[in-house]
């Protein structure tokens, strides 16, 4: 029971949750990248709580992160039904407004 | 190989897994369940790490909550009454690269222990973690745990401000 | 009174405003009444603490307050409250000003939509300010030195619906923020050579070159914030703004803020550092006087004005007499902000005139105005002080502080030459500042009334009379000093003693000044219609002087040069012409073959980087991603394996 392992998974959902954000041409999928990323730096702070038993504060930091990132996605959700309702796609390329 | 450590290495089996196929999946839907597996999976790491607080967190608040917010979501941007649109990839060869860049990086950083990560677990000696969690969060932490509730009453407003939001045609 | 008491004091003035602002957005829209009264209630406390404290401390010892703010690594930024001489007397202009113009915000800006907005900021502003004028480093000053320029953004463009009041808005806020970029690289080097944000001491070692770097940096700052000469375009935008609002923040405070910073940084400036603010401050003000002669709106003229004398107030303290500029910020402000304010109050009736006859034209343009001074007698009156006082005119404050100037400014140049120009340029700008009063003056009030003589104009409310009445009274001599040709009085004496005098300017202008008002109206007077009412003789006389001095001697050393050229110069350019066209056949065999085929040749390789380029940024988020994280990769391995 090595954490050792624990530190490999994370990589591996970070790097996929990247992958997620970078390639995939739906905005609803892109937010569960970013879930997958912030779950993945979840795991390393409590991995990295249990070497030191004093201490509980990498829990307290996963329970903000957790916090902050369900507003994230309601904000993020929020915001992907009012841009579908105005330009009728959730794909993200489609909406270039901040093209220069 | 006692239960623990079979459990252990086969939540993480199951996590690395649904994010593997949650990259290639075509169904919305299903990469939605893909994700809830995944979360699930890590709820059930937490408990093994002594978090036993934050993996019960983890299932109210991702599997009850995200996923859900995620299927509604995915209901109300949907076309109404035609097939779920199949998911597309842009780019899928560079975003590869890119992630495969990522990854082989924080295994080089866990390799050589850039920031000293101890690899092994101390054994914990207290077992209320709970109990111990919730006097920190309402003595040390209480100012940030405020500020959350501050931020999700914001957010909640937000959210129904902005998804209330009709779009007037002039 | 104990430190403490005055501790609490000082920061109770400076919160009194946040609270007006916090009471302006907090009361619900049905009771918005209660906005500009309670707003107005706590800036005289405000006002009135300030002045008693003022008087309480005047020429007591500097006092510090500190604190440790945050600690980075070894080195500790404290924030606290420098309390000194100048701070008082700035503290008690900014609250007495802020006062006045909330009391005269009551009847100007009735019945305006973002009424609330509109004070909260207000407050805000204020706020902002008293925290520069207080703050005893310059971390803590540059952070209020950024909210004051962004309160000054919300109140530009209070009117969002009207584009030029938003885009004027922009200009100063961005203009501002590039000028602000010096302040910023000054931080980074004052706190790099002395490891320390104080105000009063630079230690820099020795080391003269980085020390007139960081001066220069702090420098092209005040450029920004007091409109400067590369800068100074966004004030004269700037006034589409509400009028009360032109009064507080860009005549009175914020522009002065610059020339604040400059006095308290004095220490740090070199002598050549010095040269070039008095350069920067004359050239400013000469051009300022020049445009605001040629303006023809009212506010614009106001803002031309406020401009030029910035650049008096900056070259007096490159002159090395800050005291001096000190005395006329003073000054300055009153005046200024009374002038503005009598602009506010005719623009204000003339509208509301306009309401009540239906009939429509810009009030701000003076040639539309006119014949104003019966309709108006109060606000003519007080106008006419606080212009009096900007010509600089005997028994008004304006001539004491500018004498101080002109004194300063002379003992500065000394035998040198190039900086005689300058000084000279001083005197100019004095000239300048006469003429353009009075025309102003005579547009407005005295000529015949043009289009305003359709609408029936009432003179403004009470509430708005009032701080017309006491800002004029504030632009008598015994601001300065209570003989009223003396400028070293009861400031001057204790922030910098021991000015020189100069006898010979000072009666120079005591004489000059008033000659050349009374100049200036009879030209304002004769210069359109020469032959009117029973004057007839003294008209002729300044037409004639007129001609003879001025178009005379030009028409006639334009027809000797018109006879040199038609004689003399023709033949040798026609012979030019004939060369010119022969080498222009070869040139332009040469430009179609050569230069072209090169030209077209580096378009094809513009088009072709400018099409690679055109693809990172094309609107796509997810591709604005896939490169940042792209680039940190590469960089990351780059650091990691080379």
């Amino acid at each position: 029971m090595s954490l050792q392992s624990i530190y490999i998974l994370s990589a591996l959902l970070f790097s996929i949750g990247l992958v997620i954000v970078l390639v995939k041409r739906n905005a609803i999928l892109v937010l569960m990248g970013i879930e997958l990323m912030l779950n993945a730096a979840n795991l390393n702070l409590i991995a990295f709580n249990k070497t030191v038993p004093a201490s509980l504060d990498g829990q307290v930091f996963a329970l903000f992160v957790m916090v902050i990132a369900v507003c994230e996605t309601a904000v993020g959700l929020a915001i992907i039904l009012q841009v579908y309702r105005h330009y009728h796609t959730s794909v993200p390329d489609e909406i270039n407004e901040l093209k220069g | 190989m006692t239960l623990v450590a079979f459990l252990f290495y086969f939540f993480i089996g199951t996590a690395a897994l649904s994010a593997i196929v949650l990259l290639f999946l075509k169904n919305i839907f299903h990469a939605a369940l893909a994700l809830l597996t995944c979360l699930l999976s890590l709820a059930a790491l937490f408990i093994l790490l002594q978090a036993e607080f934050l993996a019960v967190s983890q299932i109210l608040l991702y599997a009850g909550g995200v996923v859900i917010l995620i299927i509604f979501g995915i209901m109300l941007t949907t076309k109404a009454g035609g097939q779920a649109v199949p998911i597309t990839n842009t780019g899928l060869l560079p975003g590869l690269a890119v992630g495969a860049g990522v990854f082989f990086l924080l295994l080089f950083f866990v390799h050589k222990s850039l920031f000293a990560l101890p690899s092994s677990a101390q054994e914990t000696i207290v077992n209320n973690n709970i109990e111990r969690i919730g006097i920190e969060i309402l003595t040390d932490y209480v100012l940030p745990f405020e500020l959350a509730g501050v931020l999700l009453l914001a957010v909640l407003m937000g959210a129904a401000t902005i998804a209330g939001f009709k779009h007037v045609k002039n | 009174m104990s430190s403490q008491a005055l501790f609490s004091s000082l920061v109770l003035i400076a919160l009194l405003p946040l609270l007006s602002a916090l009471v302006a957005t907090v009361i619900p829209a049905s009771h918005r009444w209660i906005t500009p009264l309670a707003s107005s209630l706590l800036l005289a406390l405000a006002s009135i603490l300030s002045l008693l404290l003022s008087i309480s401390q005047w020429n007591e010892p500097t006092l510090v307050w500190e604190k440790t703010w945050f600690t980075l690594g070894e080195s500790t930024v404290t924030a606290g409250i420098l309390l000194n001489n100048t701070t008082l007397v700035l503290l008690s202009v900014v609250t007495f000003i802020s006062f006045m113009v909330h009391l005269f915000s009551i009847g100007y800006m009735a019945g305006d939509k973002g009424e609330q907005r509109y004070y909260s900021i207000l407050g805000f502003f204020t706020f902002a300010m008293l925290g520069l004028v207080l703050a005893d480093n310059l971390l803590l000053l540059f952070v209020f030195w950024e909210l004051v320029g962004f309160s000054s953004y919300m109140l530009i463009g209070h009117w969002r619906e009207k584009d030029a009041a938003t885009a004027a808005a922009k200009k100063a806020f961005i203009i501002n923020r590039i000028a602000d970029l010096g302040f910023i690289i000054a931080l980074l080097i004052i706190w790099g050579h002395t490891g320390s944000f104080s105000l009063t001491s630079f230690n820099f070692e020795e080391q003269e070159a980085w020390r007139t770097g960081a001066a220069l940096c702090l420098l092209l700052a005040v450029m920004g914030k007091s409109a400067q000469l590369p800068f100074f375009n966004w004030l004269s935008s700037a006034m589409e703004g509400p009028t009360p609002v032109s009064a507080l923040i860009h005549a009175a405070t914020m522009v002065v803020a610059g020339v604040f910073l400059l006095i308290r940084v004095f220490p740090l400036f070199t002598p050549l550092a010095l040269d070039v603010v008095v350069i920067i401050g004359s050239s400013t003000a000469v051009l300022g006087a020049l445009a605001a002669l040629h303006q023809f709106d009212f506010k614009k003229i106001l803002a031309y004005s406020t401009i030029s004398q910035l650049g008096l107030l900056v070259a007096a303290v490159g002159t090395g007499a800050y005291g001096v500029a000190l005395l006329h910020l003073l000054t300055h402000a009153f005046f200024k902000a009374g002038l503005f304010l009598g602009a506010g109050a005719v623009i204000h009736s003339l509208h509301q005139a306009q309401h009540s006859s239906h009939v429509h034209f810009d009030v701000q343009d003076i040639r539309n105005l006119g014949g104003l001074r019966k309709e108006m007698p109060i606000t003519f009156f007080c106008f006419s002080i606080c212009a009096a006082a900007l010509a600089g005119l005997p028994l008004f404050s304006g001539f004491q502080s500018k004498d101080a100037i002109l004194v300063s400014v002379f003992s500065w140049s000394g035998d040198q030459v190039w900086r005689q120009a300058f000084a000279w340029t001083i005197v100019i700008t004095s000239v300048l500042t006469i003429f353009y009063t009075v025309r102003m003056l005579w547009f407005v009030f005295f000529e015949e009334a043009k289009k305003t003589a359709l609408l029936t104009i009432q003179e403004v409310p009470t509430i708005m009379r009032i701080p017309l009445v006491l800002l004029s009274l504030g632009s008598l001599w015994w601001m300065v000093a209570f003989h009223p040709l003396d400028f070293s009085g009861w400031l001057l004496d204790s922030i910098q003693p021991n000015q020189e005098h100069n006898l010979f300017i000072t009666w120079l202008s005591l004489i000059s000044i008033p000659t050349l008002t009374v100049l200036a109206f009879l030209w304002f007077k004769y210069r359109k219609k020469p032959t009117t009412l029973g004057f007839l003789q003294e008209g002729y006389y300044l037409d004639y002087l007129n001609s003879l001095l001025v178009t005379k001697p030009i028409l006639a050393m334009s027809t000797v040069s018109e006879r040199i050229d038609k004689k003399g110069l023709d033949g040798i350019i026609h012979g030019f012409a004939y060369l010119t066209v022969g080498l222009a056949h070869l040139l332009a065999w040469v430009d179609k073959n050569i230069v072209d085929g090169l030209v077209d040749a580096s378009g094809r390789l513009a088009k072709g980087f400018g099409s690679i380029a055109r693809s990172f940024s094309g609107g796509q988020i997810q591709s604005y991603i896939f490169w940042s994280v792209f680039a940190l990769v590469i960089s990351l391995f780059w650091f990691l394996f080379y």
